[in-house]
């Protein structure tokens, strides 16, 4: 027997049905918006592309057992020069004779974790600073801003480039006897890092101007009337009204970050050769994009595949970010 | 009988919205004579604002207007302005219709001075007299002369507007501009405002809400139009200031002999200002009276509960039952019909049409309707 | 009836930071010594135009801000209140008299600035001296030339051979004493003018003694505030009474009592939050109920203002205007305060849901025995609710009492000007009213003496100096004005 509530009469299955209702009528309006603009339903549909294709990476491009599953396969014999696509290697292989099928699909785990871990962590550190920046105001808002402006100052790629290099391999966080806690970076998870430290001014600023606007409402007055502690008007009045450019941003952040890492891939900083990822693999066609006078875009399947998913991928994302803005920009919503 | 210098014929408006068909305006019918001042009156939502919008075909999408006409007197030619082109339109707006907003602050352009705004519209509109008068001047050099004969002749010409568009060249136009300003001195002259030269030069935000208010009124009415519509334009200012701008609105319709045509929910304004009402309630014209008429004999029920809702000392105020219908799927028949306590069976089905009980005093009822059978 | 609330010589003044280090370099007087009573179940109603000061002085009480000076007593029974005014006596006449002096320094601050400038137009005025100078000396040279023209004149008298030289010397030699004659005529008057000089040394006498008064102006108020007139008996009630000094818990606990209902439901509901959250947080917050009984609570008081359990899963921006203000009214009741303050609960709906929702306000008043404070600017919905009404000018009260008589016969001249402006919802009333001049000045710089006067057609001459009091004048009808108090 389902109980009822006291008051309203429901079940409490009517009433939990009640109380997502107008949520559910949001997103109704939400959908119909995007209904309305191709290129939104464009960017969703590439986006799940890779998301499918990232999760059956096990199925289509089987791993070598006993490697580890990033790692592109080589096949022997071990000759520098790149062999065209063909039935045994859809995509061709690189010089060294690494797998290019296999880097590209399993690359699309690779981007989606920096991609997301990136934009994750720089946002929780945005959101924090950000908002009690924008809050408090006064000598708390001068110097976080100023460390953003530090921040801000160096040139993002050339300043993490110099972090990967300096972040040491192993951090100790315990060493107190017999309890060790050391934490080993790879040289990925060193690039994950100093992009999250290079990245999180621009949300800090984004959410501090977001609420300092949010600040001054009515509504985050009367809350204070009614006695609500900062840290309650923060999370529950600020934060859900200020949220939107901030998802707007980071999910044209997505693309530009897997970009940034690219670059730095190509350059060889970042994952150890022979990882799949987009960038390792184009770094890799380094000498071989213009080979001789006689065969000059012979080898075009060295980075123009890869490439390509960059380029799908970013362009997803970028998309999938205005189709945000469309139906997230308030003088369109009938408020 | 002086004559409509403005009909409005059988206005259909309607908004295209998420939700559905905003069925905003729902055949309105409307006269403005010469010199008169028309109070609309109504409350939120019932259509009065949009009304004076679509006089000037200024209703954005998603409004569209689906039927009537608006007939507009000028030069003894009557034209419908629904059917112009928005060329012909542009002569208008400004120049014979002129409109005055609700919030002074947000009318006015925050970027550019107050002289700056009133000599764009002077120059806009009155252009011709103007480079008359510079014309007539013994002191223009050939290459000046020259070029206000081809603004006299074709302003929009090509020569004119790149050479206004580079700063040393474009110093021909200090003459014209300097006979705008001049005018626009004499205007806020007559406005009494303390040291117009001053006010010409401060900017929309230095000054306070009955100066910017004051500084729309002059905008507007610069160029003489025949017709101003004010779109609640004390709303927003307090009570003392409100009466400064109301005895201005009154002292310039006499000057200028304008018809006023005045929108608002404060029925005090009305009685002070108006000589003729109409109330308008959910997109329909309801009543249409003489102002004295209207207080003392009001015909339409809607009207009546709208009189004995005002708070006033001594009496209870009565609140009107129920709230403003949803537009979408306005109420059948008469759309008053759900909270008029006089209604009748015939009020659910068919629409009441225009009965004129008295002369000059129109009702739309079926009270009235029936009971003149 | 009992004292509710007690406002004594509240200020609210806001900083405005200015330079290149940001420090204080005016104050925004939006409140200026203002004292308010409000009885218990009364409705209080405080009118003014925009800029007067009334929403900082009701969100001041509502604390929400920190009086920059002055005391808000809440529910304090009449003996102690009485005890209390009993202490205070001494700070309160030591501060009224630093008021005075402060003024009357700023009034003899300017006329010695003006006393001064003067003295400096004199002394640059050099003309006279320049004037006398050039006539010396152009005497001095017209001397010495008819001396000589007189010498080579009886030379040539003794010599007949010459005569039409000896005509031209007697011509020239009569001009010369005419224009000697102009000349020392010119010259006496210059120095007989000595206007400027007696000016000057008036305004020396009067500055001396402008400063005088003003050192000693000085002397008196640096006397008055070493002056230690604290008593611990005071800070004692004061810390129990007072919420201006209310902070942490207990001004928590103090919000349970006095709550707000703002002017425009639009921005004052949250629009991301549903409407039985928005009415259900009071609740939450302030740790009143939880669970199922808070959403009891809240449907029961959704019913008390006309809405019903339907409408809690909504937006609120999906309610007309009326239905918005009255979730507002809810979110304000739920708590069940003793004291609620309406910030122009009316001015954002329409004139035929005002009746309603003022209705509503009366009949929920009597049914929870509420105590309300009712700022407003429109005149006519105060006169149909309130039962006692302040006008407020500028930061200042100029005038309090009972509606019926203040609407009957205001006597401020700024009431006055208020009520005739307001357009009567009767074309056969209307007349020639009289329209107040000029625009409200800014709380930042206000006027001198009374802050009405520049616009006052009554202004007097006392007005520009002194600032009038409250006085009554029969029947709690309190005016400030020195017309009046003559």
């Amino acid at each position: 027997m389902s109980k009822k509530s006291a008051t309203s009469g429901k079940s409490r299955w009517q009433e939990f049905k009640a109380s997502r209702a107008p949520m559910w009528k949001e997103i109704k309006f939400t959908l119909n918006r995007l209904k309305k603009s191709p290129l939104s339903i464009l960017g969703i549909a590439i986006i799940v592309f890779f998301i499918i294709l990232a999760l059956i990476a096990p199925l289509i491009a089987p791993p070598v057992p006993g490697y580890d599953e990033y790692m592109m396969p080589k096949e022997k014999p071990y000759g520098s020069t790149p062999k065209p696509p063909s039935p045994e290697h859809l995509f061709g292989t690189t010089p060294y004779q690494y797998d290019i099928f296999y880097g590209c699909i399993w690359g699309t785990r690779t981007a989606f974790r920096i991609g997301v871990f990136v934009v994750f962590f720089g946002l929780l550190f945005g959101l924090i600073i950000g908002g009690i920046s924008g809050y408090y105001g006064g000598i708390i808002d001068e110097v976080m801003m100023r460390g953003t402006d530090i921040i801000f100052a160096f040139p993002g790629l050339l300043l993490s480039m110099a972090l990967v290099v300096s972040l040491p391999s192993q951090i100790t966080i315990i060493d107190y006897g017999s309890i060790r806690w050391i934490v080993t970076l790879t040289s990925l998870d060193k690039v994950l890092i100093s992009f999250i430290l290079i990245g999180w001014p621009n949300y800090a600023r984004v959410i501090r101007g977001e609420v300092l606007r949010v600040k001054n409402e009515v509504y985050v007055e009367a809350a204070k009337a009614i006695g609500c502690s900062d840290f309650r008007i923060m999370i529950k009045h600020i934060l859900p009204n200020s949220i939107y450019p901030i998802i707007i941003i980071s999910s044209l952040d997505i693309g530009g970050i897997v970009l940034a890492a690219a670059a730095l891939g190509f350059l060889g900083i970042g994952s150890p050769e022979g990882y799949s990822d987009w960038g390792r693999l184009i770094s890799l066609s380094r000498d071989w994009i213009l080979p001789s006078n006689a065969d000059p875009l012979g080898y075009w399947y060295l980075f123009i595949i890869p490439g390509i998913f960059i380029f799908m991928f970013v362009l997803g994302w970028n998309l999938l970010g205005d189709a945000f803005r469309d139906i997230l920009d308030p003088t369109m919503r009938r408020r | 009988m002086e004559k409509n210098l403005l009909e409005i014929k059988d206005l259909t408006l309607n908004f295209y919205t998420y939700e559905g068909v905003v069925r905003a305006l729902d055949r309105v019918n409307l006269e403005v004579k010469e010199g008169e001042t028309l109070g609309l009156v109504g409350e939120t939502g019932c259509g009065k604002s949009v009304t004076g919008f679509s006089i000037l075909d200024l209703v954005p999408p998603p409004g569209y207007i689906e039927g009537g006409k608006v007939i507009f007197e000028r030069k003894d030619k009557r034209y419908n302005l629904l059917d112009q082109k928005d060329s012909f339109l542009r002569t208008i707006r400004g120049k014979d219709i002129s409109m005055i907003f609700q919030d002074p602050r947000s009318a006015l352009n925050p970027v550019y001075t107050i002289g700056d705004q009133i000599t764009e519209v002077l120059l806009l509109h009155r252009r011709v007299e103007f480079c008359k008068q510079v014309l007539s001047r013994k002191d223009l050099t050939r290459y000046e002369r020259s070029l206000y004969m081809k603004m006299l002749k074709s302003p929009s010409s090509l020569t004119v507007r790149i050479l206004s568009a580079i700063p040393i060249l474009n110093r021909f136009k200090h003459k014209i501009e300097a006979l705008a300003r001049a005018e626009a001195i004499k205007m806020f002259k007559t406005m009494r405002i303390p040291d117009p030269e001053r006010f010409l030069r401060s900017y929309p935000h230095e000054l306070s809400g009955g100066m910017a208010q004051r500084a729309v009124i002059g905008i507007a009415l610069a160029c003489g139009p025949k017709i101003l519509l004010a779109d609640e334009p004390t709303t927003n200012l307090d009570v003392t200031i409100q009466l400064q701008i109301l005895n201005l609105i009154k002292e310039l319709k006499k000057d200028f002999h304008s018809s006023i045509i005045y929108v608002t929910h404060d029925m005090g304004v009305i009685a002070e200002v108006c000589d003729r009402v109409a109330v308008m309630y959910a997109g329909n014209v309801v009543e249409v009276a003489d102002v004295f008429e209207l207080f003392k004999n009001p015909l339409h029920p809607y009207t009546k509960a709208l009189l004995e809702s005002i708070p006033r000392a001594g009496h209870s105020f009565k609140s009107i039952e129920g709230t403003v219908p949803s537009l979408i799927n306005p109420p059948g028949g008469c759309r008053f019909h759900d909270r008029c306590p006089y209604a009748m069976e015939v009020c659910i089905r068919v629409k009441p049409t225009l009965v004129e009980l008295k002369e000059g005093h129109f009702v739309h009822c079926h009270l009235y309707s029936k009971g003149s059978e | 009836m009992s004292r509710l609330i007690e406002v004594r010589r509240v200020k609210q003044y806001y900083p405005i930071l200015g330079g290149v280090l940001r420090r204080k370099v005016a104050d925004v007087k939006a409140v200026d010594n203002v004292d308010i009573e409000i009885e218990k179940g009364e409705c209080f109603g405080l009118v003014g135009e925009s800029g007067c000061g009334k929403t900082s002085l009701a969100k001041t009480i509502l604390r929400l801000l920190k009086p920059t000076a002055g005391h808000i007593y809440y529910d304090v029974p009449s003996d102690v209140l009485e005890r209390i005014t009993k202490l205070e006596a001494p700070e309160v006449a030591r501060d009224m008299e630093l008021e005075k002096i402060q003024s009357q320094l700023k009034v003899e601050k300017i006329s010695v600035s003006e006393l001064e400038k003067r003295q400096r137009q004199l002394k640059a005025d050099k003309t006279r001296s320049q004037e006398l100078k050039k006539i010396q000396s152009q005497l001095k040279a017209i001397k010495a030339r008819s001396a000589e023209l007189e010498k080579r004149q009886r030379q040539l008298k003794a010599d007949t051979t010459q005569s039409h030289e000896l005509e031209k010397i007697q011509v020239q030699l009569k001009a010369d004493k005419a224009s000697i004659l102009e000349l020392e005529k010119r010259r006496d008057q210059l120095k007989a003018d000595k206007t400027i000089l007696e000016e000057s040394k008036k305004i020396d006498v009067q500055l001396k003694d402008v400063k005088a008064k003003s050192a000693e102006l000085e002397k008196r108020r640096r006397k008055l505030k070493a002056q230690k007139i604290k008593s611990s008996e005071l800070e004692k009630l004061r810390n129990q009474y007072d919420i201006g000094r209310h902070h942490g818990k207990k001004l928590n606990k103090m919000r349970r009592k006095i709550q707000i209902v703002y002017q425009d439901p639009t921005t004052s509901l949250d629009p991301r939050m549903l409407v039985k959250d928005i009415v259900a947080e009071p609740l939450t917050v302030q740790k009143i109920a939880k669970g199922t009984k808070v959403q009891e609570k809240v449907i029961d008081i959704l019913n008390k203002v006309g809405l019903s359990g339907s409408h809690l899963y909504r937006y609120a921006h999906e309610f007309s205007g009326g239905q918005r203000q009255r979730i507002a009214v809810a979110r304000a009741l739920v708590l069940n305060p003793e004291f609620v303050i309406l910030d122009e609960p009316t001015s954002a709906v329409d004139v035929s849901v005002r009746a309603q929702l003022l209705n509503l306000l009366q009949d929920l008043q009597k049914e929870f025995d509420l105590t309300y404070l009712f700022v407003s600017h429109d005149l006519s919905v105060v006169e149909c609710i309130s039962n006692r009404v302040a006008v407020m000018y500028l930061g200042k009260i100029v005038e309090v009492g009972e509606t019926a008589q203040i609407y009957k016969n205001p006597l401020h001249p700024y009431t006055v000007a208020l009520f005739s402006s307001v357009p009567i919802p009767d074309p056969t009333a209307r007349r020639e009213r009289a329209v107040l001049s000029g625009d409200v000045p800014s709380p930042v710089n206000p006027p001198s003496g009374c802050r009405f006067h520049p616009r006052c057609s009554k202004a007097m001459d006392v007005c520009k100096r002194e600032e009038p009091t409250l006085v009554n004048v029969g029947d709690g009808h309190k005016v400030a004005c020195h017309l009046i108090n003559a």
